[in-house]
């Protein structure tokens, strides 16, 4: 099929444009941004398995971070608290303001002094333990007077020395001065 | 020749009665100290009581009412034996003991004392041992009237006015009879945080003849009330066995209990 030739102005803007693109070169830049766009296209485009396990890795490690802060939190918490001899220690040795008094005498009576080791439990309060067994928390040793006149006193806690033996525990002990 | 004999037996009677005075010496039971808040502290000094044997139970509980109604009980008890020259046995079942620091225990703490001896044993049936502590007896002045003469006791280092005691006659407690006495005390407004004053007070009724208190009622605010009362008692001589450590148990000077290093 033959076609017309053009209108004498179109052919000679025609033969301008196939001048000017005779002439001209490729960008760079254009090819540039043709690569970065190809390459993001085909991350777009990958496997969904991939972003998956790059996301689990991703979760995984800040995991581990967490539970790495914690771990060094709790180490530190735990080192303040034996430096510091735990929450019985800052009370030990100081005179209780109980009812009766220890050296309230109007009779004569009989007491005994005891030495009975004893943790710290979650509810926050003492109890005595099995000196033999496994413990992760301070152990203590509470001094209790027990007299025949009924009444029945905690004297003083006393952090045990954990570098001995069972903390320097043998059980209920008198109480030697 | 014949006064040769005779200043040997002077010689002889001379050293015996010195052996027999220095023992006397050595076994002489010195006197309880009258007040030992006034006294400084003596832990080894046990009361010697003899010619008085008898068996009884005595019951402390504590009744704790806290601010929403809640009541916390607590309850320990002593089986106690004492034998007519004066050896005890005591048999402490302790729950728990209530304070500013609860302790909970749930465990039974038996302790001889034979003042013979001069020892105090204390058994720990789970490796059959007898734990051992030197104990100074001493004798209570046999008055059967509380000790007025020395003033309120004096509370050491405590923040809280106490009366002096008040005697409250005699009754019969348990079929014994019994001589009573009560103080009353008070932590000023202030001293311990506290907006009004706290008022508290202790009654004991002393036997007179088991020289042992055989009812007490002691009264604090801040700790609830505990009752005491000696029941199940018996003036017969207990078994000469409960006084001695078992065959089958291995007697251990007690020692300083290692504390922490600072």
């Amino acid at each position: 099929m033959k076609t017309q030739d053009p209108h004498p102005h179109l052919a000679q803007l025609l033969k301008q444009y196939a001048r000017d693109l005779a002439q001209s070169a490729p960008s760079t830049d254009l090819d540039a941004r043709i690569d970065h766009l190809v390459a993001e296209h085909s991350q777009m485009s990958a496997p969904a398995p991939l972003r998956r396990r790059r996301r689990a890795v991703f979760y995984a490690a800040a995991a581990a971070f967490a539970a790495l802060a914690i771990g060094v939190g709790i180490f530190i918490g735990m080192r303040l608290e034996n430096l510091r001899g735990g929450p019985a220690a800052a009370q030990a040795g100081a005179h209780d303001t109980l009812w009766p008094p220890a050296d309230l005498t109007m009779w004569p009576t009989d007491s005994v002094s005891f030495k009975i080791p004893a943790e710290y439990s979650a509810k926050g309060t003492l109890v005595a333990v099995d000196p033999d067994s496994k413990h992760g928390s301070t152990r203590y040793w509470i001094d209790v007077v027990v007299s025949n006149d009924g009444t029945f006193r905690i004297e003083q806690v006393v952090p045990a020395d954990p570098t001995q033996k069972n903390g320097g525990h043998d059980g209920v002990a008198p109480k030697v001065q | 020749m014949a006064s040769r004999p005779r200043f040997s037996s002077l010689l002889v009677l001379f050293v015996a009665l010195a052996a027999r005075a220095h023992a006397d010496d050595a076994t002489a039971v010195p006197e309880c100290p009258a007040s030992p808040a006034a006294e400084q502290p003596t832990p080894n000094n046990v009361r010697l009581v003899t010619g008085s044997p008898y068996s009884a139970l005595g019951i402390s509980q504590t009744v704790t009412t806290l601010p929403d109604g809640h009541r916390i009980v607590r309850r320990n008890t002593i089986r106690q034996w004492r034998d007519s020259d004066g050896r005890t046995r005591s048999e402490f079942s302790l729950s728990s003991i209530g304070g500013t620091r609860p302790l909970e225990l749930n465990t039974t703490v038996t302790v001889i004392d034979d003042p013979e001896v001069r020892e105090r044993y204390l058994l720990q049936p789970a490796n059959k041992v007898a734990v051992t502590m030197p104990i100074v007896p001493c004798r209570v002045n046999a008055g059967l009237e509380p000790d007025l003469s020395v003033g309120p006791p004096r509370p050491a280092g405590l923040p809280m006015n106490v009366t002096a005691p008040v005697k409250l006659g005699e009754r019969k407690v348990n079929g014994e009879t019994a001589a009573g006495s009560r103080v009353e005390a008070t932590i000023p407004a202030g001293a311990i945080g506290n907006e009004q004053p706290i008022n508290m007070s202790a009654e004991q009724w002393y036997g007179k003849d088991l020289q042992v208190v055989v009812e007490a009622t002691y009264r604090d605010p801040r700790t609830g009330e505990t009752r005491y009362k000696l029941s199940d008692i018996h003036r017969t001589e207990p078994d000469a066995r409960l006084f001695r450590v078992p065959d089958n148990y291995t007697k251990q000077p007690a020692v300083a209990p290692a504390r922490k290093r600072r």
